[in-house]
């Protein structure tokens, strides 16, 4: 009986096994220590250059997108949401309408976090740089340089989107991220911070690096020209103008001519080329998102913000987002010298192809505009046509020209992503620094001395190759009647002051058109309400049916309400932004 | 622990001491049927000696010449043994009558008898549902079993089907355990379990019955036996089954010409001139010829539903030999099972073979025995969406264009893909499977009542699957790189359980006690590839190595482990009073080292009060027990690796072109993943259960109610953090809470009419209520749909829907004289409700506007038998609310582009004020999509189930043609809905697999 007893009580213990069974350790996952190693920090650097394009890879990058085509033009004259009726992501048509902006919008506080995880990504690989030593990790200052430069931009990114942000540094302990406001510093402190960031990262950073994708010296001296430039157009609290501040606009100055001088930079020989992924990172590009196609990844590194912006077919089978408006096409209009109609462009419409050939254009409408019945890149099919928009009767006929290359480009993927290429999306181009400086000396009240700079640009566009007509009998029988002049002061313009500002701003839309940065600009000088109201809508909507109920509300939407979920995390330390429930 | 298990042995021992006087009987008891009977209880009414039959229906007594065995078994009646000389082995036979108090009901690593049983415990009747055609038998369940709720979809095979105990336990898995024949399990039954093999379904609803599963438990336990040989008999039988599908859950859409002119309606509306892209800009719309500019897709007036679906055909067949002697017993089974889907392409085919046997030794002290399924699955998939694609595709595109090719879309008509294309893509995509499941053991009984069992249980499935996209040309959409997937990989799952049991009687008390350990280690790991460019795309081609372009492979794996004590004991006192108490330990490999251990225990009673003298003289009771449990059950279906920091390589996320390549190998970064929680514990289940069982007039109406609390707490839910922290934040912990309280019941009432009519009225309700009851401050108003200011999930049921309430249209002026600011407001738009009263209608007037959670379940079963005839009928319904997301399509013109509802032919005008569906406009400019009162409706319905219709052939003509049975039917599934609710099916909200309407004809021959 005790025999059978203690057989029973063995067999029953039997399951009692090794000690590791119930230590399951991550699969195919990395732990903390492994990443304090040189090639660990090295993977970090890749890690937070990498969130440029956006943290969340190929799916959601384009519901907050990192090249700013939503914040910077749709919320702009420049361009519409575009796609399948307004329905279709009607996050973005309330941003386009500046209606129902809520502080639950899902799609802002998506992008607040993508720009905050990007910043600590930058934070994770500084931290790690801190901890060793020149010698363990040779390139040690070279790369805090870079990683406080891409930090530097995520910060400026937040700060032009929602203005009241929390701002750190890596020094923070997880548990003290919840005892950080957001209104510790006004938005002038946060850009001198910025600014001062990247004058820090310039000092850390070589003139050239031996890898295309890396900041530099002059990239940073240039980005700290920008955040200067913002920071001189001083903001009262409800974030309206309140005066423009001299001693940095000198300060612009100063920064741009080092570029300018030290650099080495040129424009690139034609406009179109900026449409060419073989011309990424030449002489013109400063520091741009990099992308790429076949690169292990199953659908490429390719610029996923950008993911429903190209048109439908024949060429690319795209979804159709983001189509220039109306206005931004009469922007391009050039009086009989081939100078913009500063006051005048938008009392008619250019519609047709045969009003392209009626009126003098800026050759830039057809490298930066989908027109119908011009030629398309190197498409030979057919030209572009209204066939080629996805909902004309709403949105329009004109597609996104300058952000996609050519469809038989060897750099652009085969079917899905639609039209998605290695073509990159610069953060600074040169022109940039030609006009801030410009922009400087113009408030600096040196018009004239901003003449050669903005003239440098179009001096550029009118030596580009031209569109030629999809029937063309010649080389130069263009597509439409391109007439564009440098401006040449009391010979096609009379220079002063106001006009010099309004040639400057002028500039930028058409130079900058669907780049992301319109709506910033407006804001930044104080416009947005004029230009949105009483100019834009009033007009555009006779065209655009849905525009009737959009209104710019002055104190509130030149920035984007505090995500409502951050609000409550903070425990009610944030504050939110004026205008907003 | 260890202790317990040497208690137990000690009362064993005590016990045995008993024995050895006098002389021993050794008896067998069988019923009607001569079938043994298990748990009758023998007692010298002399000595007060006492024991209980086996499951063998032996019994072992000692007792004197001249004393009197009694044999007391429930709903028997009593037989009473005079010993003498001559009582050897007797065998006696009782009469135990129509009762099922005294079925024996598999529960925790034993069985009981039903009339012994103190927790929640609903013993399905499987004879219902036998001939209902399905993949997967908790299909057939909905509405047959209280507090079980099941959803069904269509897909083949009965993949989809959910099963829920007991409301929404968690908002994590909430699947319940399954355990087939003692192998536990959460796969979906569906690929390991051939219908025909069930012989019983036990559900193990309340806290104390399903406690001896512990950590695993919260979710409920559904216990599966399958058939086993009977002793000394040979059977043969074979079953068949041809079903037709069809597709019956349809929502009207508009035609080509409906469309254009709902167009020009909604322009005038808005006071625009129309102008469609494809339609014209004349007066009227006008069909183009052609939709595209080429000219090579003609217009047309396709019904997409047509094309998606298609009638369909399942077959369903059987075969099985058993055969069962004194010393042992084997069955064998096959079946095949083929179901095409109603969505064209789509099927399931399943080949199953499952033997098991058991065989005795030394007098039966020793018993070996195994139980092995082996399945091969293959599916065919739905595209993804095909359902909502169906209903949303614009009635202009044709399928094909004039060259053959696929059609498309062109513009002002929406994007979506041709349904066609994408399934004629996923024909010939491949997914198999194999599944080994079950379990060998060995049990032995050194002494008498003592039972020692070791059993060893595998679940290894393995599978293969292979997508291929070919390159394709679809209206202008071109996509002209094709690609391949495949996948292999595995689950392996082990589990050693070692249990010690043993029952014994003194006197009028009874004890059955039970202790256990088990260990179970779960394994899965995968290895994708993927290629670019194949040169030819023929089925034959469609291999990795086949390709010549861009190639990627992956591959993840997964453990999980857990080692657990546990025991039980049952103990009754003169069959009257019952007390039961669980205790189990769990130690589980994904919490963190230091804290990865917990106890679950519970406690039940049962008051058999038709047993107490004052009920006995009613003879209209046949039985009446009341029941009561307390208990804590475990909840572990988190992440495996929760309390660990993982950092992870992500080309897709985190590499980078640094070099401005543009194409080639870029350089991978490193993310930060998750934040571990060395922390977490199980989320726990505290449930207490009232209940009580009456039976009566001689066991013809049997009454079963349950009331229940079921108190989910430490859920565990991935924490949400402020933003700033970045990516990787989150982490795993112990959050929120919710409760879960109900009344189940079922009635059932079986007679007969003279000797040829038999029926049988089952009826079954299921009311309960769910409830968030807490939230962890940080997240209180985010949580599960809380606006972020001031409303919360907690109090309301969990998937409650956060929205503006709404009081119709603006239909006067009037009314929109109302000093309400809503933007877009304007005559036949919805007029929102300002529910905080500051006269603008913004996010701060959203309220809660209930959830679809059922607020009643019930069915009514119903079986007539007539002779040689059977018939039955079943009914099933539901009370609640639904939202109805189809009325995006079928409501609104300005939200989408695609196709739309007929509904919207009676939309609002001046003229057809009496229409509650708003005016037609183009533009959105009221926001008419937002959440609101609108898309809600009654989502109740009542459905005929199932109605069929069967002959048997008398036994006598059988018996000539040597069979031992012979029926053939005929059933319906699905043959009627009632509901007000608008969209497709009130069953399955949103775009479900629609559920088919089924007629089978079937046959089972038993030789």
């Amino acid at each position: 009986m005790k025999f059978r007893l203690m057989i029973l009580v063995l067999l029953l213990c039997s399951t009692a096994c090794k000690k590791d069974f119930l230590d399951s350790k991550p699969k195919g996952k990395l732990s903390d220590e492994l990443l304090n190693t040189p090639d660990g920090i090295e993977s970090l650097c890749i890690s937070a250059y990498s969130a440029l394009a956006g943290p969340e890879g190929s799916d959601g990058t384009f519901l907050s997108p990192t090249t700013n085509w939503v914040y910077g033009d749709v919320r702009a004259e420049t361009a519409y949401k575009g796609g399948g009726g307004i329905g279709d992501i009607g996050e973005f048509n309330a941003f386009e309408t500046f209606t129902a902006v809520y502080a639950s919008n899902g799609l802002l506080d998506r992008k607040w976090f993508n720009l905050y995880s990007s910043v600590q990504r930058a934070n994770n690989a500084i931290r790690r740089l801190n901890a060793v030593s020149v010698e363990q990790v040779p390139l040690k200052n070279v790369r805090l340089g870079e990683m406080r430069f891409l930090r530097a931009h995520y910060f400026f990114e937040l700060s032009r989107l929602f203005n009241q942000i929390p701002y750190f540094d890596e020094n923070v302990a997880t548990e003290d991220y919840i005892k950080i406001p957001n209104n510790q510093f006004t938005r002038d402190q946060i850009l001198e911070k910025i600014a001062g960031e990247f004058a820090a990262a310039a000092d850390l950073m070589p003139a050239t690096q031996p890898q295309a994708g890396r900041a530099t010296k002059y990239a940073a001296k240039a980005y700290q020209a920008k955040v200067t430039l913002y920071r001189a157009y001083k903001q009262n609290t409800n974030n309206t103008l309140a005066t423009i501040d001299q001693v940095l606009l000198n300060n612009v100055v100063t920064l741009c001519d080092e570029v300018i001088t030290n650099g080495g930079y040129q424009l690139l020989a034609d406009f179109q080329q900026l449409s060419q992924a073989e011309f990424d990172n030449t002489k013109e590009s400063l520091f741009a998102v990099q992308y790429s196609i076949n690169d292990g990844t199953p659908q490429g590194r390719i610029n996923w913000s950008n993911l429903l912006n190209a048109p439908r077919g024949p060429a690319y089978s795209g979804d159709g987002f983001f189509q220039p408006s109306q206005n931004l096409v009469n922007s391009f209009k050039t009086d009989a010298n081939g100078v913009p109609l500063l006051d005048s462009y938008n009392t008619t419409n250019l519609m047709t192809l045969q009003d392209g050939l009626n009126t003098n254009v800026d050759p830039r409408l057809d490298f930066t505009v989908g027109r119908p019945g011009v030629r398309w890149k190197n498409y030979k099919a057919a030209p572009y046509g209204l066939d080629w928009v996805r909902e004309p009767a709403t949105y329009g006929p004109y597609s996104n020209k300058k952000a996609l290359v050519s469809p038989e480009s060897p750099f652009m993927v085969k079917g899905f992503p639609w039209g998605g290429s290695a073509l990159n999306f610069n953060l600074i181009r040169y022109p940039d620094v030609l006009l801030w400086k410009a922009e400087a000396l113009i408030e600096l009240n040196r018009p004239l001395e901003a003449v050669p700079l903005i003239n440098e640009t179009r001096t550029r566009a009118k030596n580009s190759k031209y569109v030629v007509a999809w029937n063309s009998a010649s080389n130069t029988d263009y597509a439409a009647k391109y007439t564009i002049a440098a401006y040449q002061p009391g010979v096609n313009c009379t220079w002063t002051q106001d006009y010099a500002r309004k040639a400057l701003r002028f500039e930028r839309k058409l130079e900058f058109a669907m780049e992301g940065e319109r709506f910033f600009d407006l804001v930044r000088w104080g416009a947005a309400e004029q230009v949105l109201n009483n100019e834009y809508f009033i007009k555009e909507k006779t065209v655009r049916t849905y525009l009737q109920n959009a209104q710019f509300v002055k104190g509130r939407d030149e920035y984007f309400p505090i995500p409502q979920p951050q609000i409550n995390f903070s425990g009610g330390l944030y504050k939110q932004n004026p205008g907003y429930l | 622990m260890r202790k317990l298990v040497l208690i137990s042995f000690l009362l064993l021992f005590a016990a045995a001491q008993s024995f050895a006087q006098s002389r021993t009987i050794n008896g067998t008891v069988v019923d009607n049927t001569n079938q043994p009977l298990v748990g009758v209880t023998v007692s010298v009414m002399e000595s007060q000696r006492s024991t209980q039959t086996d499951v063998n229906g032996k019994f072992k007594v000692d007792a004197d010449n001249g004393q009197t065995l009694r044999l007391t078994y429930i709903g028997a009646t009593t037989v009473n043994l005079k010993v003498d000389a001559q009582t050897k082995d007797p065998v006696i036979k009782m009469e135990t009558g129509n009762n099922s108090l005294n079925d024996v009901v598999v529960t925790g690593y034993q069985s009981q008898r039903k009339a012994d049983i103190t927790g929640a415990v609903s013993v399905v009747n499987v004879k219902d549902v036998a001939s209902i055609p399905t993949g997967n038998i908790m299909s057939t369940l909905q509405g047959r079993v209280p507090g079980v709720t099941i959803t069904n979809d269509g897909t083949p095979g009965g993949v989809g089907t959910a099963t829920s105990i007991r409301g929404i336990t968690t908002i994590n898995n909430s699947t319940p355990l399954y355990v087939i024949d003692g192998v536990q399990t959460r796969d979906n039954i569906a690929t390991l379990l051939n219908a025909n093999d069930v012989e019983s379904i036990q559900v193990l609803k309340d806290a104390s019955s399903a406690a001896i599963y512990g950590t695993q438990a919260s979710n409920g336990v559904i216990i599966i036996t399958t058939k086993k040989a009977k002793k000394n008999e040979t059977r043969i039988n074979f079953d068949a089954q041809t079903t037709l599908q069809q597709f019956h859950t349809g929502i009207q859409m508009m035609n080509a010409q409906q469309w254009g002119d709902t167009y020009w309606q909604a322009y005038k509306n808005d006071g625009q001139k129309p102008n469609h892209d494809l339609y014209g800009n004349g007066d009227v719309p006008v069909i183009p010829e052609f939709i595209d500019s080429k000219k090579t897709i003609r217009s047309a007036n396709t019904n997409w539903a047509n094309q998606v679906y298609h009638n369909a055909l399942l077959q369903n067949y059987n075969l099985s030999v058993s055969k069962g002697s004194e010393n042992g017993s084997s069955t064998f089974s096959f079946n095949y099972f083929d179901q095409d889907g109603l969505i064209k392409n789509t099927n399931f085919t399943r080949f199953n073979g499952r033997v098991n046997s058991d065989y005795n030794f030394l007098n039966n002290r020793i018993r070996v025995g195994e139980n092995i399924n082996i399945s091969k699955w293959n599916e065919k998939v739905k595209p993804g969406g095909i359902e909502e694609l169906a209903i949303a595709q614009h009635p202009i595109i044709p399928v094909y264009d004039i060259f053959g090719g696929y059609a498309g879309p062109t513009q002002g008509i929406g994007d979506k893909p041709n349904p066609v294309r994408l399934l004629d893509q996923q024909k010939q995509n491949r997914m198999d499977q194999w599944r080994i499941f079950g379990n060998t053991y060995i049990e032995l009984e050194p002494i008498k009542n003592l039972v020692y069992r070791s059993a060893f249980s595998i679940n290894y499935r393995t599978g293969f699957s292979s997508v291929f996209e070919p390159k394709w040309k679809e209206g202008d959409r071109t996509v002209d790189k094709n690609t391949l997937s495949t996948t292999s990989d595995y689950d392996r799952n082990w589990i050693f359980t070692n249990t010690a049991a043993y029952n014994f009687t003194v006197r009028k008390h009874s004890f059955n006690i039970l202790a256990g350990t088990e260990a179970k280690e779960y394994i899965a790991e995968n290895l994708t590839g993927y290629r670019e460019n194949f040169l030819i795309e023929a089925i034959d081609y469609r291999y990795l190595s086949a390709g010549d372009g861009k190639q990627t492979n992956g591959g993840i794996a997964s453990r999980n482990a857990i080692n657990s004590y546990f025991g039980k004991i049952n103990y009754a006192y003169n069959d009257k009073y019952l007390l039961e108490g669980n205790i189990r330990w769990d130690a589980s490999s994904r919490f963190g080292l230091n804290n990865n251990a917990g106890v679950f225990p519970s406690v039940s009673g049962g008051w058999r009060v038709s047993q107490e003298s004052f009920l006995k003289s009613i003879s209209a009771i046949s039985d009446l027990k009341f029941r009561a449990s307390w208990g804590k059950n475990g909840n572990d279906q988190i992440d495996n690796e929760a309390t660990y920091t993982k950092y992870l390589t992500n080309l897709i996320r985190a590499g980078y072109d640094i070099g401005g390549i543009n194409q080639g190998t870029i350089p991978n970064g490193i993310l930060k993943d998750r934040t571990g929680n060395p922390n977490v514990k199980w989320e726990t289940t505290t449930q207490t259960n009232f209940g009580f069982d009456l039976s009566m007039y001689a066991s013809k109406l049997n009454f079963t109610l349950d009331y229940f609390v079921k108190k989910t707490k430490d859920m565990l839910i991935d924490r949400p953090y402020i933003a700033i922290i970045g990516e990787g934040g989150y982490t795993a912990y112990n959050g929120a809470s919710l409760s879960n309280k109900g009344f189940e019941g079922v009635l059932n009432w079986r007679d007969n009419i003279g000797k040829d009519w038999n029926y049988s009225l089952t009826l079954t309700a299921t009311a309960y209520k769910n409830r968030i009851t807490s939230v962890p401050e940080d997240i209180y108003y985010t949580f599960g749909g809380g606006n972020g200011i001031d409303r919360t999930i907690v109090g309301q049921p969990l998937g409650s829907w956060l929205g503006y309430q709404t009081n119709g249209l603006y239909t006067t002026q009037a009314e929109l004289n109302d000093g309400v600011t809503q933007q877009g407001k304007g005559l036949g738009r919805i007029r929102y409700v300002d529910t905080n009263g500051d006269n603008v209608i913004n996010d701060r007037d959203r309220v809660w506007l209930g959830s679809d959670q059922p607020k009643f379940t019930g069915g009514f079963n119903v079986s007539v038998t007539y002779k040689s005839f059977d018939f039955a009928f079943f009914v099933n319904g539901m009370i609640r609310d639904a939202y109805n997301n189809s009325k995006f399509y079928t409501d609104f013109f300005q939200l989408w582009t695609g196709n739309h509802g007929t509904r919207l032919l009676d939309a609002w005008t001046p003229s057809n004020s009496g229409s509650s569906i708003p005016a037609l406009t183009a533009v959105n400019l009221n926001d008419e999509a937002r959440t609101s009162e609108y898309f809600i409706e009654n989502g109740s319905y009542l459905k005929l189930k199932n109605l069929q219709i069967g002959y048997t052939l008398p036994m006598a003509i059988a018996k000539k043609a040597r069979m031992k049975n012979l029926r053939v039917y005929l059933q319906g599934q699905d043959l009627l809905t009632i509901t007000s609710y608008k969209g497709a099916d009130p069953e399955g909200l949103g775009y479900p697999y629609p559920l088919p309407r089924l007629f089978t004809f079937g046959l089972n021959v038993g030789f």
